[in-house]
């Protein structure tokens, strides 16, 4: 897989980031799998690509972020139970990384799609692909926490 | 007397974030969860602007636009979504809506934007 393309969902992470919550998000690790991998998640979001390039792409974070991220989307209100709001923050976050990944990807000729996002939540929960293909697990912190964006692409490897 | 403003988004945080910027400044805000449901509640109420997500279940807003207009040619339409790419909003333009503001939404800008159209 390019990792071009990986780095097109790592800069839309971090601007969208900054443009919600003005946090700045730190690339801490890029790990490459080329036979696949299991993720293990608290809150994931899921969301599919389609178009010139077909994957699926996967925010992974955990209750804590979810409610600071959804009390910056609204403008500072206090969020402080994870709920149907809180859930739906999670979901537009993927759909705000998705839509900028899109964008940055069509400037290099990439035109793609991005599905409507699903949401798991649980202790203990693992993720995974089939088939199996290569993964890129991309690891971030910032001051609300620890952030991880997995991409997997069936195409461009 | 005070303008509405139709809020459509299948995301509930986005209706909450927007119904709490709009009302804060004396907007009248009604709520719609998908495209279909927005242009039954504009032929009702005839609202005196709308937001409008693109990627949304049952009907997505760029044909939301399309049969808004069908009913009030006149009906002001902003695109509000995180799908910022060219042919998006080519299509939104194309479409008929009046402008096009990509997420992750800042407030004074929709604010600005709203408010270009509203006077």
């Amino acid at each position: 897989m390019d990792s071009l393309l990986a780095n097109q969902f790592i800069q839309a992470a971090i601007t969208v980031f900054e443009r919600v919550g003005n946090v700045s998000l730190k690339k801490t690790g890029l790990e490459y799998f080329p036979g696949g991998h299991k993720i293990s998640a608290g809150i994931a979001t899921i969301l599919g690509i389609t178009g010139d390039l077909k994957g699926q792409f996967v925010i992974v974070l955990n209750e804590d972020i979810a409610l600071k991220i959804a009390s910056a989307i609204l403008m500072g209100i206090p969020v402080t139970v994870y709920d149907e709001v809180a859930e739906s923050a999670v979901c537009e976050i993927g759909n705000m990384i998705g839509g900028e990944a899109s964008r940055l990807l069509q400037e290099q000729g990439h035109f793609c799609d991005i599905t409507v996002p699903s949401i798991v939540r649980g202790k203990e929960m693992e993720i995974a692909f089939y088939p199996v293909s290569p993964l890129f697990v991309i690891s971030f912190n910032c001051e609300w926490g620890s952030v991880k964006v997995i991409l997997r692409l069936e195409n461009k490897v | 007397m005070s303008k509405k403003i139709l809020v459509v988004d299948d995301a509930s945080i986005m209706r909450l974030m927007l119904k709490h910027l709009f009302e804060n400044n004396d907007f009248k805000v009604i709520e719609a969860a998908n495209g279909r449901e927005a242009v039954e509640l504009y032929a009702a109420h005839k609202p005196d602007l709308v937001t409008m997500d693109i990627t949304m279940p049952d009907m997505d807003g760029i044909t939301a636009v399309k049969e808004i207009l069908k009913i009030d040619a006149s009906a002001k339409i902003i695109m509000c979504s995180a799908m910022g790419q060219i042919d998006k909003v080519k299509a939104a333009v194309m479409a008929g809506a009046k402008s096009f503001l990509v997420k992750p939404l800042q407030p004074d800008r929709v604010l600005s934007t709203v408010k270009q159209f509203l006077g």
